[in-house]
């Protein structure tokens, strides 16, 4: 008898908390829909943010969207090349000793430091007067050191970020490529660099195009490096207008803003002058977000009816 | 045209009439020596990158470490040493600081996340694996996936546009604050909103975790078992959740160093006042502010250019750093050990 | 069945072999003579597939390996310190036990090595280097219409004939195959097994098989290996009608496997 009572709350239990997620789920779609799609409109979408206190006069959005494509294209241009390499070395030429299993090692701590961490890294980092280039001195406290701020800064900070993370994914991906096939280049007389480009790596493609993914959608996500290494201002601070291409080192060299630090700033934990905008630009931000991930599942079932 | 050995077509091909070392292909072994030297230059790159984060932070944050001693970890007053420091410039490049609050900050949430996120956490994925209507399972997980997916300030954004507020006005009176209101404001920004949004975000790391460890336990197990007579719910418990053992232990790290290390979403809801909770006050201890190490960063982040407060910010990513670094190991034992023991 | 004993392509000397401490080929010598087939036979785990892959060096690929002794490529040790082994493998090509086209059109399967080995080839040559390597593989007729189709798409004895005609595009002299027919079925094993009698007035050919009625069928000299011991090699004739050793007509007879 007891036991039956016990099976049943055991069952309730965990339909309960099945239930509970899917409602937790649906409710914050549900609730981020409502509060931001009153905002989104193409005028908000196409105006830039400007400085108000009140909400309605305070622009729209887009310098924040490009900041955010913006950042996420510098960010995969200097991890990218980086994590295929390191990713390409350990399974291929890296073999099975000491040093190359306590890199994998720390790839895997490196992994799990918060980014919060790496914010003030790079932050800190990039104050030395030999980076002086990646960032125009901004301010300076009195009596203080000035520290850079910057896109260029925000970009290396999150190819660090996200190092760890993609490298593992191309490594999983280039290691699922069948030894089967690399045995047939070898047997026809290729060599091992041939062999990983022309055989290894166009096999492992989708699996490495899913790890850079994956990474952009963590540098769109992350707020902590943002607000640091990029500042919450709301345009961008070079010279104007910023989006000619003579001026376009400048612009990167100086802040500005993505939809990350938008939604903080204008939150009630930064100004507080527009929540409802801030939810505009969250919806967008997840929008992005959703549509990567689910170019992911899309390659992923690509992948699999290839190889039928 | 026959593509006999001794065409002109064949001997273009055929290169070489012995195998020994030729010029040609000296030539092109020096290329893919070259090659693999430039992947492993960017390979050492990482591996000098880690070495490198880890000496950094703790090195930057060892002045104040050092001027403060194990006071940083047993004191408080941390708001206020910050401001002096920071109002005193680079006149003091050394201040000492006592960081408990954000400490226990960061233990009450996290302890208080993972006490709700891991049974819920479990329960759904004992759900989604054992339970679940086939009809319900591609939503539940679709859902568990987009949950993961929501980047930290938009939970911070809900958090502070919903959850603070109710707090604020159902869990707070008047007479509490005002009884408070000599050691924190209580607005609603509390170790309760941190604790209910941290949760939020771990949870479906944990759960994603925890069902692929279910899924991944044999069938001949359960099947056995339930062959034997033994209920359902029984042969969870006592089968599969042990067998599955490795994997949710590591998604409870996993989630625990994710909690750790969220700054954004609780600088926004669990309050901007380093603040220490005593459980003396009764209830009240959920409602007040609390600041962690990580948020503490965030909001301190404008002391980045004083030599003194950038330690003490640096002392705390250190003390984050080494927390995850220890996590990671964690995680790599159980992964090695539990395997053993259940073969 | 007399070959010219005098000029042998491969002379294996001393060939010994290790899985880390696990002794697999002992004191093999055999000597290999072109525009024939060799048929290598014995039961699973006498370490035929190995000595077959130290033939072209591809044991390299496993760390645990190690060897001594010699393998004699017309003259030349191919495991002296200067070799090339690229260049080896150019020469001495393999076919595996499960056909491994490439993920690529069925052009571009034959191809591939061509294109490595001679970087400025022409189209037109190597259309030409396509179509009579995959006429000598009996492939063309069936797959002159497919040449962009996946080599994936082809069935499982088409894709084991590409794999063939893939080596013989890079012009091997000696064409090592891995129990080319276990995973086929009888018309397409008969189908290869024609196409061997075919390959050998150019090419010097090595076959591992598992099945007796094949090295009946194709074989003109017989290796048979029991334990990592090469116990008996001769002619086919001289190994079928009259086996010197006692395990060589034991196995022949089936009383083991």
């Amino acid at each position: 008898m007891a036991n039956i009572n016990r099976n049943l709350t055991g069952h309730a239990a965990c339909w309960f908390s099945g239930v509970l997620t899917l409602t937790i789920c649906l409710s914050i779609i549900v609730f981020l829909i409502i509060k931001g799609a009153n905002v989104i409109s193409w005028q908000f979408l196409t105006e830039n943010p400007q400085p108000s206190l009140q909400e309605a006069l305070s622009g729209g959005i887009l310098i924040p969207i490009i900041g955010t494509i913006l950042l996420v294209g510098l960010g995969t241009l200097f991890a990218f090349p980086w994590a295929l390499a390191t990713a390409i070395y350990l399974s291929e030429y890296g073999g099975d000793n000491q040093w190359v299993n306590s890199l994998r090692a720390g790839i895997d701590v490196l992994a799990g430091v918060p980014t919060i961490v790496f914010a003030i890294f790079g932050l800190a980092i990039f104050t030395h007067p030999g980076l002086s280039y990646f960032s125009t001195m901004v301010e300076g406290v009195a009596n203080a050191k000035a520290f850079g701020r910057s896109f260029l800064v925000s970009a290396f900070t999150m190819a660090m970020m996200v190092l760890p993370f993609v490298t593992k994914s191309m490594e999983e991906a280039i290691r699922a490529v069948p030894q089967t096939y690399k045995e047939a280049a070898y047997a026809i007389g290729i060599s091992k660099w041939r062999t990983i480009y022309k055989v290894v790596l166009p096999a492992a493609t989708t699996g490495i195009i899913t790890g850079i993914i994956l990474g952009v959608g963590r540098i769109a996500g992350d707020t902590a490096i943002v607000w640091l290494c990029l500042g919450g201002s709301m345009s961008m601070t070079g010279p104007q207008p910023w989006w000619i291409p003579q001026n376009w080192l400048d612009t990167m060299q100086n802040t500005g803003s993505t939809l990350t630090s938008y939604v903080y700033y204008s939150s009630p934990a930064g100004e507080g002058n527009s929540p409802n905008k801030a939810f505009g630009a969250g919806l967008v931000l997840i929008i992005i977000i959703l549509a990567l991930n689910s170019l992911v599942d899309y390659l992923g079932k690509f992948t699999r009816v290839k190889e039928g | 045209m026959e593509l006999g050995k001794d065409s002109t077509l064949a001997t273009g091909l055929r290169k070489v009439t012995s195998v020994k070392g030729i010029s040609s292909s000296k030539h092109w072994s020096m290329k893919e020596n070259l090659i693999e030297k430039l992947l492993l230059a960017f390979t050492l790159l990482s591996s000098i990158l880690i070495f490198f984060i880890i000496f950094f932070v703790i090195s930057r944050g060892f002045p104040v470490l050092q001027a403060s001693g194990i006071h940083f970890l047993t004191t408080g007053g941390w708001d206020k040493q910050f401001t002096t420091a920071w109002l005193a410039g680079a006149k003091q490049n050394v201040a000492t600081f006592g960081a408990l609050p954000l400490i226990s900050g960061t233990f009450y949430t996290t302890l208080g996340a993972l006490l709700v996120a891991v049974p819920f956490g479990l329960g759904c994925a004992i759900f989604l694996t054992e339970m679940c209507p086939a009809w319900l399972r591609k939503p539940l997980e679709s859902a568990v996936r987009l949950l993961a997916a929501i980047p930290s300030v938009i939970y911070g954004l809900i958090g502070l546009i919903v959850i603070v507020p109710f707090i604020a006005r159902n869990f707070i009176s008047n007479e509490m604050a005002l009884k408070m209101i000599k050691i924190c404001a209580l607005d609603g920004t509390s170790l309760l909103a941190g604790i209910i949004v941290l949760s939020m975000m771990i949870g479906p790391v944990f759960i994603t975790l925890s069902s692929d460890a279910l899924m991944a336990v044999p069938r001949r197990y359960k099947e056995a078992s339930i062959a034997l007579g033994v209920s359902h719910w029984r042969t969870i418990t006592r089968v599969m959740l042990p067998v599955a053992r490795k994997g949710i232990m590591t998604g409870a790290i996993l989630a625990t160093g994710r909690a750790i290390g969220e700054a954004i979403a609780l600088s926004m809801v669990a309050g901007s006042v380093a603040n220490l909770p005593s459980p003396a006050h009764g209830l009240v201890f959920f409602l007040e502010p609390v600041r962690t190490l990580a948020s503490t960063i965030v909001d301190n982040a404008e002391g980045m250019g004083v030599v003194s407060c950038e330690s003490a910010l640096f002392a705390c990513g250190s003390l984050l750093l080494l927390s995850s670094v220890m996590l990671s190991v964690l995680a790599r034992l159980v992964s090695s050990r539990v395997s053993r023991e259940v073969r | 069945m007399q070959a010219a004993k005098n000029s042998c392509k491969i002379k294996v000397d001393n060939l010994s072999a290790w899985y880390g401490s696990y002794h697999v080929l002992e004191d093999v010598y055999m000597e290999i003579y072109p525009r024939s087939i060799t048929g290598l036979i014995g039961p699973s785990g006498c370490g035929k597939s190995t000595f077959l892959r130290c033939l072209n060096r591809l044991n390299d690929l496993i760390k645990s390996f190690r060897s001594e002794g010699a393998v004699d490529f017309e003259g030349e040790n191919i495991y002296e310190r200067d070799v090339d082994v690229v260049l080896v493998r150019r020469k001495i090509g393999m076919v595996f036990q499960q056909p491994n086209p490439f993920p690529m059109s069925v052009y571009d399967n034959v191809a591939f090595g061509v294109r490595e080995h001679n970087r400025q080839v022409k189209k037109i040559d190597l259309d030409e280097i396509v179509k009579q390597s995959l006429e000598r593989a009996n492939l063309w007729d069936e797959v002159k219409d497919k040449l962009n189709h996946s080599g994936l798409s082809l069935s499982g004895g088409q894709q084991q004939r590409l794999c063939i005609a893939r080596v013989l595009a890079v012009m091997p002299e000696v064409i090592l195959l891995d129990e080319p027919c276990s995973s086929l079925d009888p018309v397409s094993t008969a189908k290869i097994e024609e196409l061997l009698l075919q390959l050998k007035n150019s090419y010097t050919v090595v076959v591992v098989t598992h099945n007796l009625g094949q090295a009946r069928r194709v074989s003109d000299y017989l290796g048979f290996f029991l334990n990592g011991k090469l116990v008996e090699y001769d002619t086919a004739f001289g190994v079928i009608n009259n086996p010197r050793e006692k395990s060589t007509g034991d196995y022949l007879a089936g009383n083991f496997g």
